[in-house]
């Protein structure tokens, strides 16, 4: 039985027989990691609260049939603000639900991947308490990033269907079909007219903001600013998109607005009344 | 045919069905089993029987019962006034057990979990707050285990509880008793020193 190290986020933990832990996590060089640790519920384990959800954490492993056994485990980083706010904690399970619901190869590392878990998660957890528009922020940027590493982002420098160049129509408006793929031109917008599921009608600010979230760095998109409303329609848009391309069956903006919205119920109801 | 006859096979196929118990102890089980006596099978099959058509959730707090009500609730010398939030029905015996407590509970059955579609609703939150509002409660102990999936349906809990203004606590957590410090991890530790107490 051969051991190793990794340094890893936990995405998911849950109870297996008496005592046990399983936990699923993503290492920064070996991908995926399912692994089991015995005795961890146990008041006095050794692991105390190394192997809470969402810890960064390094590990020390020994590979194992279908689990590998964990066999010690520091923190490095202790997200400690996600549980004080349910509404931190729906968005960092999100998180790790889309990156293990995608069925990503396991021991197949992607630094890249690693890196936007650890800045989203850091992120949420420095946010301020109940500021659901930064979370939403923060996950709507998950999510078109993960888009991009997993090689589904929308096209949206050109028309999806004829690659021509995308300019502004006269109307202010530009369109996007979550079929094809991404936006469209005014040409290939027009025979696509009869089929409303086929396109939605984008603002220049909505247009704007996705393709902020497509193609700017985290620490250069954090200063963006922009209207709520607008970051409402394009959480749902790509929500929708993500649903329509992957496999995950995540429906990322109802998901949201069931529970957040329960807190923060008022909040929502005023962009909303304001919106209509 | 199979490596067993079939009615042994059934039985070592249901007994694998039971937690914590793999092919082999099912094995085992049933070959401990065909050495028992008719009589005592009969009294073990008829006490799983019983179990299943009488046990059934309290009305109230939905801790395990016989009756519609379960003991606790009817007891009538306890603290109407506090209530004890706990997981599992499991944990309100290993309360009852410390004698220190001597309020009432609410069974949650579960913790929140978007993901897994599990809401207030699933969780009885909209019968514990009737609860509340009904006994005019003065006290809510939130005794949900120091995990982020139990501390995060604390803080929901505690949102929802809170605009009814009633004292909400929750259960410490630091050192186990005859735990070493040497041992302990960062969290447990700064949790003991955040919420250490005066001598």
């Amino acid at each position: 039985m051969s051991s190793y190290r990794a340094k890893a986020i936990i995405l998911k933990a849950y109870k297996l027989g008496e005592a046990d832990k399983i936990v699923k996590l993503y290492s920064q060089k070996n991908g995926l990691i399912d692994a089991v640790a015995k005795g961890a519920r146990k008041i006095k384990s050794k692991f105390g609260g190394r192997l809470e959800l969402f810890n960064f954490i390094d590990l020390e492993l020994a590979s194992g049939k279908s689990l590998d056994i964990i066999t010690g485990a520091e923190i490095l980083k202790n997200f400690s603000n996600i549980p004080l706010d349910f509404n931190k904690f729906i968005f960092c399970q999100l998180i790790s639900e889309i990156v293990l619901k995608m069925h990503l190869h396991t021991n197949e590392a992607s630094p890249v991947l690693f890196k936007l878990i650890y800045v989203c998660f850091n992120e949420i957890d420095s946010l301020p308490k109940d500021d659901i528009y930064s979370q939403e922020k923060v996950a709507c940027f998950f999510i078109a990033k993960f888009l991009k590493i997993t090689g589904y982002a929308p096209i949206i420098e050109n028309c999806s269907s004829c690659g021509t160049a995308i300019v502004e129509e006269k109307s202010g408006k530009i369109s996007f079909s979550i079929k094809m793929g991404g936006v469209l031109c005014p040409i290939c917008s027009k025979s696509a007219e009869n089929m409303p599921d086929m396109k939605k009608d984008l603002n220049l600010p909505h247009y704007n903001l996705i393709s902020d979230l497509f193609s700017r760095k985290f620490k250069d998109f954090r200063s963006v600013e922009f209207d709520n409303a607008v970051l409402e329609n394009v959480y749902r848009l790509i929500s929708d998109y993500f649903n329509y391309h992957t496999d995950c069956h995540i429906d990322c903006y109802n998901y949201l607005n069931k529970f957040a919205a329960v807190v923060q119920s008022n909040i929502k109801s005023n962009i909303k009344s304001n919106l209509n | 045919m199979g490596l067993y006859i079939k009615s042994i096979e059934n039985l070592i196929n249901e007994f694998k069905k039971l937690p914590g118990i793999g092919p082999k102890s099912a094995k085992r089980i049933v070959y401990y089993l065909l050495k028992v006596s008719p009589k005592e099978i009969l009294r073990f099959s008829q006490a799983l029987v019983e179990m299943k058509e009488k046990v059934q959730f309290c009305k109230i707090c939905f801790n395990l019962s016989e009756d519609d009500v379960c003991d606790i609730c009817r007891d009538a010398l306890r603290d109407q006034k506090k209530i004890c939030i706990v997981e599992e029905v499991g944990d309100v015996a290993i309360i009852e057990g410390t004698g220190d407590y001597r309020g009432l509970y609410h069974v949650l059955n579960g913790l929140l979990s978007p993901i897994e579609n599990i809401g207030p609703d699933e969780i009885k939150i909209p019968q514990l707050l009737q609860r509340i509002k009904n006994l005019e409660t003065e006290e809510v102990i939130i005794a949900l285990n120091p995990t982020v999936e139990g501390e995060s349906t604390a803080t929901f809990l505690k949102n929802v509880i809170k605009p009814l203004e009633i004292k909400i606590t929750k259960l410490a957590s630091g050192l186990p008793v005859g735990g070493d410090i040497e041992f302990a991890d960062e969290i447990t530790l700064s949790r003991a020193i955040a919420d250490r107490k005066e001598m």
